[in-house]
């Protein structure tokens, strides 16, 4: 897959790795990434200047607010774009587990340039990024969609606006669980689940340890973190990686030594929460009451359950092929593009919009 | 009927070639692309066919469950068929699949009908398989390349005696009347939206009226929708595929429309059985359901595992 990003990185450039079978494929997926990429100025640069110099949040939201849940106890870090009286869709986003809400920094914008009715929200989840809570070790599912829902009311209560729950990965699980919990009292007008299976996650769980074990632990500067995760294959989209990763860092300072930045997150910690967030959740999936688009980097990636109810036409599914798991970073313009799709598309049917052949002169005779 | 360039001792080799699932070359497929386009350009957007005939559903390039097919529903040309649709993509022969019944249509255009499905597109086959497997058992896309420009040219619908509507997908808000569809300009690539695209996309609902379909395209369509449809145009059911049905057959809508789904255990996972649909003389329906056929020598499902997921 190593070419593919190759070539949506820097279209220009042939990669030595490209057979002439490839080729074709190419010329596809480049029109794609051409097409996507109409806001130049970060992505440019930084392509340009070839920098990996970090990204502030503030060129990519309009607000960050410390909103305190629980005395003493949570205190979430929060993103927002649209926050002051706005009537259109309230995009509520979940990142997975190691990330923040950084991750969906470059989509957000782009997806409330698209429709500045709309309200963004993305926020660091408990034991992520800049939220502080008392218990950074309790991520179970409940614990962690217990948090969502606090959030959400204190940002919106009583509202009546639709609201579209959006998860990566864990945070897939978690919106899954919200939507079941908010559908009565909530305009959920659709949910989205970004990269994750219940029966794809649970095989890959003996993989994911090792992959975790391996991953680099400490890097002298943010920027060596930076290259690190683009060099790994994870990142292929420089400017989402300038905006993600610093927020996944935290510093370590030791006298008389030069500071490190290490993970904030250890993710091999959760893994005792794994089982309990993918568990049952294609079922709870396919059960909620509203739209749903499932967004994968692989066709390959559904299980029978999800399988049978593609099939059956009972969801949306998007494929980002060879995107890698990141799909959110790694294609941040065709993502705000699919989702302002997915909203718009499925407000409320209007007969009036529809438009109807109108009944012919005379007939047509069948050859 | 005589085939002006390609003769029918070729076309019956090819045939017996790709009845042993063994690929023509792409020098045939290029030939055998642009006679079926002669072919297929006569025929309507709603194609007249007459009974005795059997319907089938989805085939998605499981080819030894579609030679199981014939096993069960009888030798063409012996048997008359009709296809609804999506013969590529996830199944790993979808080229041997769309090969056979291409030049089957040539070899037989009266015996045999092959309808376009949503899977007949550009787009969905860069997706969803075919285009990867034309890369790799050919070596470029060129075959890809004749396939789906020929696609552009198959029919939308078919019409049994004036009695049954046989389609992909289903009805489209936009379409009133059979004259509708014999209107539609259907010589280009599956729309996002609109008439063509509904009728390749869209589904059956319990619910009255029109709904958005959680498929992103098409529309859904309730039981009054279809009986004024079916009222309107003197039909007395609409059969269509699209849809997974564990039965390989589904009556809905106070059996104003019948689904029929033709790839038994789909994608090797889903454990469905597959069904198709022989209507007599009399228009008479009668259902055959049949099991996946034994595999030989077929790959084993082996599903990548995605490092984490977390």
């Amino acid at each position: 897959m190593k070419w593919i990003r190759a070539i949506l990185k820097t279209a220009e450039s042939q990669s030595t790795r490209i057979t002439n079978m490839d080729l074709h494929k190419q010329l596809f997926k480049r029109q794609s990434a051409l097409g996507e990429n109409q806001n130049t100025d970060f992505a440019t640069r930084n392509r340009l200047s070839g920098s990996l110099k970090p990204l502030i949040w503030d060129q990519y939201f309009e607000k960050n607010e410390q909103v305190c849940l629980i005395q003493d106890d949570l205190t979430v870090n929060v993103y927002l774009n649209g926050s002051v009286a706005n009537t259109g869709p309230v995009y509520f986003i979940h990142h997975g587990a190691g990330l923040s809400a950084m991750s969906f920094g470059v989509m957000a914008k782009e997806l409330y340039k698209k429709d500045n009715t709309s309200t963004v929200v993305c926020f660091d989840c408990r034991g992520h990024g800049l939220t502080a809570a008392a218990d950074e070790t309790d991520l179970s599912l409940t614990r962690l969609v217990s948090d969502s829902e606090l959030l959400l009311k204190y940002l919106f209560n009583d509202s009546k606006r639709p609201i579209i729950l959006v998860g990566h990965s864990m945070g897939g699980a978690v919106i899954v669980s919200l939507a079941l919990s908010l559908q009565t009292s909530y305009d959920i007008a659709g949910i989205v689940v970004v990269d994750v299976v219940e029966g794809t996650a649970i095989n890959s769980f003996q993989f994911a340890k090792s992959v975790l074990v391996l991953k680099r632990k400490s890097f002298p500067s943010i920027e060596s973190a930076i290259k690190y995760q683009i060099n790994t294959g994870d990142s292929s989209n420089t400017e989402s990686a300038c905006l993600s990763v610093p927020s996944l860092l935290k510093k370590i300072t030791t006298p008389g030594k030069p500071d490190l930045f290490t993970w904030r997150t250890n993710v091999l910690d959760t893994s005792e929460h794994w089982t309990g967030w993918y568990e049952d959740l294609s079922k709870k999936f396919l059960s909620v009451k509203t739209a749903k688009l499932l967004v994968l980097a692989e066709t390959d990636r559904l299980d029978k359950e999800l399988m049978i109810a593609q099939m059956q036409g009972k969801f949306q599914l998007v494929l980002f092929h060879g995107s890698g798991h990141l799909i959110q970073e790694n294609h941040p313009y065709e993502f705000a593009n699919k989702l302002h799709q997915f909203a718009n598309r499925n407000k409320r049917l209007d007969m009036s919009t529809i438009k109807r052949m109108v009944p012919l002169p005379h007939k047509k005779q069948d050859s | 009927m005589e085939t002006s360039d390609l003769g029918f001792e070729l076309l019956d080799k090819w045939i017996s070639k790709l009845f042993e699932c063994t690929k023509i070359s792409e020098a045939e497929v290029k030939q055998l692309c642009e006679k079926a386009k002669e072919v297929l350009m006569t025929e309507s957007n709603v194609q007249p066919v007459k009974c005795p005939v059997t319907v089938c559903g989805d085939i998605h390039g499981q080819f030894h469950d579609l030679a199981e097919l014939f096993k069960i529903g009888g030798d063409s040309p012996d048997t008359n068929y009709l296809f609804m649709g999506d013969y590529v993509d996830r199944g790993y022969y979808s080229v041997e699949t769309v090969s056979l019944l291409v030049a089957m249509k040539i070899r037989y255009p009266d015996r045999i009908t092959i309808l376009r499905g949503n899977h007949e597109s550009r787009q969905i086959t860069q997706v969803y398989g075919f285009y990867d497997e034309c890369l790799r058992k050919y070596g470029n896309a060129d075959v890809w390349k004749h396939f789906t420009d020929l696609f552009d040219y198959f029919p939308l619908t078919a019409l049994i005696e004036d009695q049954i509507l046989c389609l992909h997908g289903g009805l489209s808000p936009s379409i009133d009347s059979l004259d509708h569809i014999r209107f539609l300009d259907r010589v280009q690539e599956v729309p996002h939206e609109g008439p063509m695209c509904d009728l390749l996309w869209s589904d059956p609902d319990d619910r009255c009226g029109w709904g958005i379909s959680p498929r992103g395209a098409g529309y859904t369509f309730g039981q009054d929708i279809s009986e004024a449809f079916n009222r309107k145009n003197g039909l007395s059911l609409i059969a269509r595929a699209h849809q997974l049905v564990m039965d390989g057959y589904n009556w809905c809508q106070d059996k104003n429309v019948v689904t029929i789904f033709s790839a038994p255990n789909y994608c090797y996972r889903c454990g469905n059985q597959a069904a198709i649909m022989e209507i007599d003389e009399n228009m008479k329906y009668t259902f055959l359901q049949f099991d996946p056929a034994p595999r030989r020598g077929e790959p084993q499902v082996t599903r990548r595992t995605p490092d984490y997921f977390l």
